[in-house]
């Protein structure tokens, strides 16, 4: 089952990739090959390797035993979120606040439940690695509120 | 001559204080990360990736000379402790040397792991001294079409030798895994026509996915997931590491030999596109088997089958720096990411590199023998703080793990985008990792895609549009022969039994 899902999807990736490629604006006299000859090669590949899955599929009928209900989902679902709640926030809320959330939702789903501790943790490491890389590096991690901290003092 | 003139020359851009000084910390960084449970040479290089980024190009490679060492030397020790293999090249060091860490002989299997990393990766290095300009020789003799049927080379070999893992995988999983790449490489502007091509009206994706988030996503969040979702936060079983590192006369003389011969099999192999470090650490063990004493020994920890393998595993690392220094052919995931590093820096490898910034290639190379030679005296003393990092809990781990990767992939750009993709690319793995999926072709499919469009583009435009331009032309032809060999033969196989069963 889970190849026949795989095939499937690599099959409709494929077809959307076509579809795409056929949107691409062709026709440059300049230039043999134009930018979407690559694209549509790669979107035939897509469709040829899932009909290669599906082939093997149907016609050995042993495909890898891979049970999808042995996982557990929970702790993906947690992580997950934390990583897109740091995507979405990291610009205004600054470096420390999403990445101590980051490794607390990280401890979390590794089944460690001291979220007090592991928030401070997680304070500590994010605030230091800011540091590290502002100050040491010159890498430039978002500041976020912090920004106003420091202009005050600074 | 010449080429002891130009090593000479990278010695003294390598031995000053400063680069010294880097070199000695990317050995300490790429061993401490590297050292992590799962995490490979690809990833350590990956998320260090941001750490040299304020430097100038030569520091920035000499430190890499070293973090690339350094993850090699780290993924054996928690693979022979802890029998978690950060790749598939330290696979067999796990196998033999988590064997002989249960017998209490981890502490030797550490030590000849450590020495014959050192001699492999010396004579390695020496190895690729003198077979880089050589290479850079036959390089400038190669046309475009030579390098687009290259390029397809080296990706069919590692979809043949990958799409069918362990666990009995299909080829077509190999071949989703790599047009998958392919597509990645795609996505932004065309970068001759200036075409916008699936970037979705983004405007961050139109400078294309970055090599490194996409490896650091595959490797070290789908790997997190991967491990949250099937065993959670339970301690792994680790062995203490009980009396002298020392190896003993008898370790010693059991180990020279297979130090040797696992150098001269993982070079030439590493050197050529097969799929990385995988066959030679795997040719090397069967061949200490067989030529042992005792191969009754082995699978219950024989000194022989961590020595071998794991010198074959450095000298095929070092191997792999061949092709990519001379020809920008990535042949393995952690010379993929070495490549996009010279990217970063705006750099091509290639032959014209030695030409043009020979103090910078020439510094990269002798930075290895420093770099290894640091490895073995820092290492040696420093293996009992390297193995408390492996006692630290797994939720703590894991969620350092996600803090490193999340540091790795924005401070790229500074670029909000890219860890919406890094959560992307994390799930895509922990999805291919659960159905087995090799992870591999992805990652070379990303970074040679490009490449392999503009050379295309080119052969074509010098025969005005004719196709059978790869065919004429001899070295084409016969690698592109090679190559769809490597594909159909494996494709008929797989398709094939059933039509005896039914």
């Amino acid at each position: 089952m889970p190849a026949t899902i795989f095939g499937a999807v690599i099959l409709t990736l494929g077809i959307a990739v076509l579809f795409a490629a056929a949107q691409i604006p062709r026709g440059y006299g300049y230039d043999v090959v134009g930018p979407a000859m690559l694209p549509q090669i790669i979107g035939g590949g897509l469709i040829v390797s899932a009909l290669v899955v599906l082939a093997e599929v149907v016609l050995k009928r042993d495909e890898p035993a891979v049970d999808l209900s042995a996982f557990d989902y929970r702790p993906v679902v947690l992580i997950s979120a934390a990583l897109l709640l740091e995507a979405a926030l990291i610009s205004r809320a600054g470096w420390v606040p999403v990445v101590t959330g980051l490794f607390a939702a990280g401890t979390l789903a590794f089944g460690d439940k001291r979220a007090a501790l592991n928030l401070v943790i997680g304070f500590g490491v994010s605030l230091v690695v800011l540091v590290a890389f502002r100050f040491g590096l010159g890498i430039d991690l978002p500041l976020g509120p912090l920004e106003v901290l420091l202009k005050t003092t600074g | 001559m010449d080429t002891l003139a130009q090593l000479a020359g990278g010695f003294a851009v390598a031995i000053t204080p400063g680069n010294l000084m880097w070199s000695m910390i990317g050995v300490t960084l790429g061993t401490a990360i590297g050292v992590l449970p799962g995490i490979g040479p690809a990833t350590t290089v990956a998320i260090l990736m941001p750490l040299t980024l304020g430097l100038e190009p030569v520091s920035a490679f000499i430190m890499f000379a070293g973090i690339y060492y350094g993850a090699q030397y780290g993924g054996s020790t928690a693979s022979i402790l802890l029998n978690t293999p950060g790749e598939a090249g330290a696979m067999m060091t796990a196998l033999e040397g988590n064997a002989m860490a249960r017998r209490g002989r981890g502490a030797q299997a550490l030590a000849t792991a450590a020495i014959g990393s050192f001699v492999a990766g010396t004579v390695a290095t020496i190895g690729l001294t003198f077979a880089a300009p050589l290479l850079v020789a036959i390089a400038i003799k190669l046309t475009a079409p030579d390098y687009f049927a290259l390029m397809i080379l080296s990706l069919a070999t590692v979809t043949a030798v990958l799409g069918r893992p362990s666990g009995g995988g299909f080829i077509g999983y190999g071949l989703a895994s790599l047009f998958f790449g392919l597509l990645l490489g795609c996505v932004g502007l065309d970068p001759q026509t200036g075409q916008a091509r699936f970037a979705f009206g983004v405007p961050e994706l139109l400078d294309g996915i970055d090599t490194v988030v996409v490896a650091v996503g595959l490797f070290a969040v789908g790997e997190t997931l991967y491990v949250a979702a099937t065993e959670g936060g339970k301690p792994d079983a680790m062995h203490q590491l009980k009396g002298s590192l020392w190896l003993s006369r008898e370790d010693w003389s059991r180990s020279w030999k297979p130090w040797l011969r696992g150098t001269f099999i993982g070079f030439p192999i590493g050197a050529i596109p097969a799929g990385g470090s995988e066959i030679p650490t795997i040719l090397s063990y069967t061949l200490e088997k067989k030529l042992s004493k005792h191969p009754e020994e082995f699978g219950q920890g024989a000194i022989e089958g961590v020595a071998g393998p794991e010198a074959a595993n450095n000298a095929s690392a070092a191997g792999a720096l061949a092709p990519l220094l001379a020809l920008g052919l990535p042949t393995s995931t952690t010379a993929a990411v070495l490549l996009a590093a010279f990217q970063q820096y705006g750099l091509r490898p290639g032959p014209m590199l030695f030409e043009s910034n020979a103090k910078l290639i020439w510094g990269l190379i002798a930075s290895l023998y420093i770099g290894n030679f640091f490895l073995l005296v820092l290492n040696l003393p420093m293996v009992g703080l390297w193995v408390r990092l492996l006692t630290i809990p797994k939720p703590w781990l894991y969620a350092g793990i996600l803090v490193l990767a999340s540091l790795g992939a924005y401070s790229l750009n500074s670029n909000a985008v890219d860890l919406a993709l890094l959560w992307f690319f994390g799930f895509a793995g922990f999805s291919m990792r659960m159905l087995g999926v090799p992870v591999v072709p992805c990652i070379l499919g990303l970074i040679l895609g490009p490449l392999i469009e503009q050379q295309l583009r080119r052969s074509l435009a010098i025969s005005q549009g004719d196709w059978t331009v790869f065919l004429t032309n001899p070295v084409s032809a016969i690698l592109l022969t090679f190559a769809a060999v490597l594909i159909v033969w494996p494709l008929i196989r797989s398709l094939r039994p059933m039509r005896t069963a039914a």
